[in-house]
């Protein structure tokens, strides 16, 4: 994942230069998809909120005795991940739920971590390639979670061709994601 | 269209098919090794998306502020020593029993004035005048007069000094640096780092209160307790920053002749060492100057001290006696290797 280095050369900041305004950089990013992660553990949105402020609190305060550099994603999500299941053993929370997709088990790797930028250079990249058509309709469905009959009477065109519309944003996107799909298939296999 | 376009693939996924077709996907899941790639190629994209969708309602703003919030309260408490070893530090003791060498240099005694200069590998302790003590770190000198004036203590310092000032209200202790820095205050406890080779001076307070008036940035600035303010010495920008002081008791530990490394690289601890004992130390192998130790040497001598670190291992050291060489420089020189 190409932005590693530049997450450690982040946290080299906080290490040796004491630096908060790279730990605020640092936060913004991976906060938001940390809560994400948390939540495939626990259910409470205030108690993921605490889970990833702690962690990046014991990040600051042993920034110093960390290394880091390279791994900053893995130690940030295993972080997340045991405080989570610490709670959860230690049954401070009275309800935990464990969510499952219905085809594919969610698998909770830290490789599953993307910081809001990845994201955003990830999905909209590839989205602004396509037409604008097509595009309105995947957002339509992907964002506004509208069924393809739905689109079909708001664009004024049949359901088929919402479908091919459709198929044709997710082939393009799986085109440019080509690199994180191959990794993900030395994962699960 | 076919029941493999992704389309399908995304509403199979999503649950959202009717029965029969889902039957039909199952079946092609079962059997198909390329559909199950579409489908998990597709469940990824999903779960992206869906991943970006939810971070999306999630405000960093004010998690970061608690953050901060927090991160502030912690450091204004003081800290307590620990000492933790890891894979990068290396813990030293030394084992020597306490001992203290005082040995008094007295220079350019004038009418008014004595100048003291701690010679290498002690510590001095100079009582003046009104009471006040200050212990002079090795090769620092402390120039003051054989009497105060009234109105005013000044004195002169280069290097490093703990100074315990007596109370007097009436009579201002100031003291004077090189570069035209005063450091005032009316009875207190403090540190002052200011060597002539060092970009940087620092004044610690241990109590009370002291003033530091800077004449290149023209500002005066005020410490507390716990506070230390550290100037660059660049002529065109002089840099002032005040900081809570990391550990007092590991900056003002030389007084009772310790030196005290927590994680210091060995090129620091080079630096601290040719001033200490008066010796020039240069490094065969730039490798090793970032290595870090952490160590406490209560009064060995610099054989001793070498020897430790040289046994903590990865260290070798060679000891250069310049005194017959035609050279400049006649200090001893020591060279540190790393270890073969």
């Amino acid at each position: 994942m190409h932005n590693n280095e530049s997450w450690g050369h982040l946290f080299e900041q906080i290490a040796v230069n004491d630096d908060t305004n790279a730990l605020e950089q640092l936060f913004m990013e991976f906060y938001p998809p940390l809560c994400v992660f948390a939540k495939q553990y626990i259910d409470n949105d205030e108690v993921c909120k605490d889970v990833v402020q702690d962690t990046f609190f014991i990040l600051w305060q042993k920034r110093k005795q960390i290394n880091v550099r390279y791994s900053l994603r893995n130690y940030l999500a295993t972080s997340v991940r045991n405080r989570c299941v610490d709670l959860i053993r230690k049954k401070k929370l009275t309800d935990t739920y464990l969510s499952a997709q219905k085809v594919i088990p969610v698998s909770s790797s830290p490789e599953e971590v993307y910081s809001v930028s990845e994201l955003k250079q990830l999905i909209e990249a590839s989205l602004q390639t396509l037409p604008e058509n097509i595009r309105h309709a995947f957002e339509l469905n992907r964002f506004q979670n509208k069924t393809y009959v739905e689109i079909a009477g708001e664009m004024n065109v049949s359901v088929k061709t919402i479908e091919s519309y459709i198929s044709r944003a997710l082939k393009i996107l799986r085109e440019s994601l080509k690199d994180y799909l191959t990794l993900l298939l030395l994962f699960l296999y | 269209m076919m029941k493999q376009e992704e389309a399908y693939i995304l509403s199979y996924i999503k649950g959202t098919l009717n029965k029969e077709d889902t039957a039909i996907m199952d079946q092609l899941y079962r059997t198909s090794p390329e559909f199950r790639k579409d489908v998990k190629d597709v469940a990824f994209i999903n779960g992206l998306l869906q991943n970006a969708a939810q971070q999306k309602n999630i405000d960093p703003q004010s998690g970061w502020i608690r953050l901060k919030n927090r991160i502030e309260q912690n450091r204004s408490k003081i800290l307590t020593m620990r000492w933790i070893s890891s894979a990068a530090a290396v813990i030293i003791v030394g084992i020597l029993s306490w001992q203290l060498i005082f040995r008094v240099n007295m220079e350019g005694s004038s009418r008014f004035y004595n100048t003291v200069t701690a010679s290498p590998s002690s510590i001095n302790k100079v009582i003046l005048p009104d009471g006040s003590e200050v212990w002079l770190n090795a090769s620092s000198t402390l120039r003051y007069p054989k009497k105060f004036v009234p109105g005013n203590r000044t004195v002169e310092l280069e290097g490093e000094g703990y100074f315990k000032v007596v109370s007097d209200k009436k009579n201002r202790f100031d003291v004077l640096l090189k570069n035209g820095t005063k450091v005032s205050a009316y009875g207190t406890e403090f540190n002052i780092s200011a060597y002539a080779n060092e970009k940087r001076y620092s004044v610690l307070l241990t109590k009370g209160h002291v003033d530091v008036f800077i004449p290149e940035a023209k500002q005066t600035e005020s410490l507390k307790a716990g506070e230390e303010v550290v100037l660059a010495t660049s002529t065109t920008k002089p840099e002032v920053r005040i900081k809570p002081a990391e550990n007092m008791q590991m900056s003002t530990a030389w007084k009772d002749g310790k030196l005290v490394f927590y994680r210091k690289t060995l090129g620091h601890i080079a630096g601290v060492l040719s001033k200490r004992f008066d010796v020039t130390i240069e490094f065969a192998d730039s490798v090793i100057v970032d290595q870090e130790y952490t160590a406490t040497f209560d009064n060995e001598n610099m054989n001793e001290i070498l020897d430790l670190l040289k046994q903590a291992g990865k260290l070798d050291y060679t000891i250069i006696n310049q005194n017959t060489k035609d050279s400049h420089d006649k200090r001893t020189k020591i060279i540190f290797q790393k270890t073969e």
